[in-house]
């Protein structure tokens, strides 16, 4: 993988989101996320008639004194998110013109996994392509953004993307409830539907993150070509003029606008990055502007 | 039209853009995409490749190329290329291939292109060699091409005027019906134009005419005479050039070898005369030379034999004539002999004998020819007749030997005497004046002497014409000499190269040539004949005497302009045999195969490589 690095003015920039979820996507570890559920934590949330069974020790007896009635203490219980990042390293990934979409994908997952780590969650991180490939986590706290780094940057590519046997080795690892960053161009994809219903019912809130590049746009393209998949190989012979090219980017649009319905239909997150666009410009404005973060 | 570098080189031209496009149409960007699926829809899938498939794409090829092949080929009407199995070189040897080239003389240059020509031949084949001198001379008989290429370094020119038509003509005699014949002439041809060889080319096999040498300025000494005074002596040369206009030349008079004089001439036109006077020398030639460091040396020199040379015997029989003794006596080479008709006992050694109107008394007639002034001839070819009038030549026989160099109607004739001529005899008529001959000639009747002889009859009296008083008399006089005696009037010192010489000894005479090679001789009348008369210079004889004599190569072939080289007459002649045989054509079908298989492994390295499976 080519070394990147964060600079101190862009982690800077990305300390300051914080991720926005539903209390659905919070795991019971004990962490600092605040929740409308009673628990052993410090902060006074409300009182409640005792019961019998209750803890004596939560007993108000201040409160006892002045209305005779014994209510106890209810304090919340602050809870952990857990990120999963999964990256796509597929060999569609690598392409890219100004930067590959693998580079950046990288460095957005590794932006997600510092927001995550410095808002006290925990992060675990993998990649996929034919299976589900390396994994790390869980890792918390800033600090660990350089293992996180590190970890990518080790990470071998793969040949062809299946994100279908991912999710499902995700599950089998229970790794799937929390946030579940998928990294991915969607382009070899087979059954990303079927991937993301599994993923959401192991209890995963998915963002999915679709990165093209120009040349998946087919933007430069003409004449007589002979287009050739980078991960099976599969040759097509076109000729390729205006009419043909706006028909392919028809195509693709209809295609990504079907996988954002879907997820957008079922309660889940979608959006569309370019390799021409700066990953904090799609941390700091796309995704907040889908309130994925704050 | 012979299958050959032409017809080949249209179709590789055409062949050329036809496999380009083929090549150009199939040709596509490979581009690899992260993913092809939403192309799919949009272009064709490039399926698993079968052979079937490989093979009808490349057979649109063929066929392209097939058709373009037999386009060619129906334009061309090809012919195959029979190798010639035997080679008939003609080699010019004459003296212009002495000329000065790029490499060596144009000799070499023609030795090297034989060498290289003959070792093209193929195993078995057989070479002729002929030498074009002055004479056509078979320099090998049909051998190898290793013992012609043995032979051909040893060729050398001769300083002869070379007769290359005569040789070509000879070299079809080598020509085999049964074998294919090449007829291969290489010269500057600066005797006998190219086309005018192609054109008479009859023989059955191909003739190829190959031009060597390149024109070069030049000087050359085409005529050289002397003349004799009282004390002092004339020697004079006719220069001409090509390319040498205003150029100064230094030319310089020997004689037998010495140094008489030099003059330094400056040549102007096309012809320039150069003459010395000098104070007589003894010697027994002289030598005028050129220096002028040109193409051709051999044309810078010429030679010419010192002192009159006895040419021609004539006794005059008359009671005397002033006028004819003059003219007689203007002829330095001959020896006048004037007998008095009645001390006249027969021609003794004279070659001429004059009878100035009397009749000779007697019926001998030696060795001499005849010239009757006015007068019968002894030998009862006619009886003289009344006199007649005449007025002037009307008529003659302007090619008439007698006749040469005259004007003859400007004279004036008196009288005419008339003959009767005896039954039998056949007078011929050389001038009349309307129906009055003036001049005629009978053969000497058959059984006075082997060998026969001339009578030659004036029928005019000199006293009444006006001709004694003419420069015509001489000359008409020693035309009529040298007619009878059959030698030229002019007092040439020399003999040309390539001529025969003929020397007047009783025993065979010692000859060399100016290279002092001995010379061999052989008898020829009254003479001894040396043929190899090859070089330019002097040639001494050792026979009854010792003599002298000098042979000059005097031509203009060094100032003539060699003709263009046409190079359609290179390689090809126009007799071509046409055949489309079996053979021919399957060569042309593997040619075509080979082809296809380039095409083939092309297209499978450019395009297949990697992708091909069986269906």
């Amino acid at each position: 993988m080519p070394p990147f690095e964060f600079n101190p003015n862009e982690l800077h920039r990305l300390g300051r989101a914080v991720f926005s979820v539903g209390h659905a996507m919070l795991s019971d570890a004990p962490g600092a996320r605040r929740t409308r559920r009673a628990g052993e934590g410090t902060d006074f949330m409300d009182y409640r008639e005792y019961v019998a069974g209750d803890d004596f020790r939560k007993v108000d007896w201040s409160l006892y004194g002045r209305l005779r009635q014994v209510f106890v203490r209810l304090h919340e219980a602050p809870r952990q998110l857990s990120v999963s990042l999964l990256v796509d390293v597929s060999r569609s990934m690598n392409f890219g013109r100004q930067q590959t979409k693998l580079s950046m994908a990288l460095r957005v997952a590794c932006a997600m996994g510092f927001i995550a780590l410095r808002g006290g969650d925990r992060v675990f991180a993998y990649g996929f392509s034919d299976s589900l490939i390396g994994g790390i986590g869980p890792l918390s706290g800033a600090a660990a953004l350089p293992k996180l780094i590190q970890h990518y940057q080790k990470m071998s590519t793969g040949r062809s993307s299946d994100l279908t046997a991912a999710v499902g080795e995700l599950r089998s690892r229970r790794r799937c409830k929390g946030l579940l960053i998928v990294i991915s161009d969607f382009l070899n994809v087979a059954q990303v539907e079927t991937a993301m219903s599994r993923a959401m019912a192991g209890g995963a809130s998915v963002l999915a993150i679709q990165i093209l590049d120009e040349l998946d746009r087919g933007v430069g393209l003409t004449g007589d070509l002979r287009l050739r998949d980078s991960e099976s190989g599969e040759m097509v012979d076109i000729h390729l003029d205006q009419s043909k090219l706006d028909a392919y980017q028809a195509m693709l649009g209809a295609r990504r606008d079907q996988l954002e319905q879907f997820l957008r239909g079922r309660g889940q997150h979608y959006t569309l990055a370019d390799t021409n666009t700066h990953y904090l410009e799609l941390v700091g404005r796309a995704l907040r502007s889908q309130a994925i973060l704050r | 039209m012979i299958w050959g570098f032409p017809a080949a080189f249209w179709f590789c031209t055409l062949m050329l853009p036809a496999a380009v496009i083929f090549f150009y149409r199939r040709r596509s960007k490979h581009l690899v995409v992260p993913a092809v699926q939403q192309w799919l829809a949009l272009g064709r899938p490039v399926e698993v490749q079968s052979w079937r498939r490989f093979l009808r794409r490349l057979l649109t090829l063929l066929l392209q190329l097939q058709i373009i092949f037999m386009l060619v080929l129906a334009m061309a009407d090809p012919t195959p290329d029979r190798a010639a199995r035997r080679l008939v070189l003609v080699i010019d040897v004459g003296a212009t291939m002495q000329t000065a080239a790029a490499n060596g003389t144009r000799l070499d240059e023609a030795k090297a292109m034989a060498l290289g020509i003959s070792g093209d031949l193929p195993a078995g084949g057989r070479v002729v060699l002929l030498k074009a001198s002055h004479v056509t001379e078979l320099a090998m008989p049909p051998d190898t091409a290793s013992r012609a290429a043995r032979l051909i370094p040893e060729l050398n020119a001769l300083d002869v005027e070379s007769d290359v038509a005569a040789t070509v003509l000879a070299a079809a005699a080598y020509m085999d019906a049964e074998v294919p014949t090449d007829v291969v002439v290489i010269s500057d041809f600066s005797g006998v134009a190219p086309t005018a060889l192609q054109s008479a080319w009859q023989g059955p096999g191909r003739l190829r005419l190959i031009h060597v040498g390149d024109e070069h300025p030049n000087a050359a000494i085409t005529a050289i005479w002397s003349e004799q005074e009282e004390t002092s002596d004339r020697y004079t040369a006719r220069i001409q050039h090509k390319g040498m206009t205003n150029a100064s030349v230094r030319v310089d008079l020997s004689i037998d070898g010495q140094r008489i004089e030099s003059q330094t001439i400056q040549l102007t036109g096309a012809t320039t005369t150069v003459t010395f006077s000098v104070p007589r020398v003894a010697g027994s030639y002289y030598q005028i030379a050129m220096d002028t460091r040109d193409a051709l040396a051999l044309d810078d020199q010429a030679f010419g034999l010192m002192g009159s040379r006895e040419r021609v015997s004539v006794m005059l029989v008359t009671g005397g004539n002033v006028p004819l003794e003059l003219a007689l006596r203007a002829q330095p080479a001959a020896n006048i002999r004037i007998v008095m008709p009645s001390d006249y006992t027969g021609p003794l050694d004279a070659d001429v004998v004059i009878a100035d109107g009397v009749t000779l008394p007697n019926k001998e007639t030696g060795a001499a020819n005849f010239l009757f002034i006015a007068c019968p001839d002894p030998f009862d070819l006619a009886t003289i007749a009344p006199v007649v009038g005449a007025s002037g030549i009307e008529y003659w026989m302007g090619n008439h030997p007698v006749m040469a160099d005259l004007d003859p109607t400007s004279i004036r004739f008196g009288e005419a005497v008339t003959l009767e001529w005896s039954g039998g005899s056949d007078p011929a008529s050389i001038a009349v004046a309307g129906q009055t001959p003036l001049i005629m000639e009978h053969p000497l009747p058959a059984g006075l002497r082997s060998g026969g002889g001339k009578c030659v009859y004036w029928l005019f009296d000199l006293a009444s014409s006006d001709l004694s008083r003419r420069m015509s008399f001489p000359l008409l006089l020693w035309n009529t000499i040298d007619y009878l005696n059959q030698s030229t009037t002019r007092a040439e010192d020399y003999v040309l190269t390539g001529q025969p010489l003929r020397i007047k000894s009783v025993g065979r005479p010692s000859i060399t040539d100016p290279a002092g090679r001995m010379l061999v001789s052989r008898k020829g009348g009254k003479s001894w004949v040396v043929s190899d008369t090859v070089s330019q210079g002097v040639y001494r004889a050792a026979g009854d005497r010792a003599e002298t004599f000098v042979l000059n190569f005097l031509s203009d072939r060094g100032v003539r302009a060699l003709p263009a080289r046409d190079p359609a007459l290179q390689g090809e002649s126009s007799d071509a045999v046409a055949r489309h045989g079996l053979l021919w054509a399957m060569l042309s079908v593997r040619s075509l195969l080979i082809v296809a298989c380039v095409l083939m492994l092309l297209d499978w390295v450019l395009f297949q490589r990697g992708r091909l499976r069986v269906a």
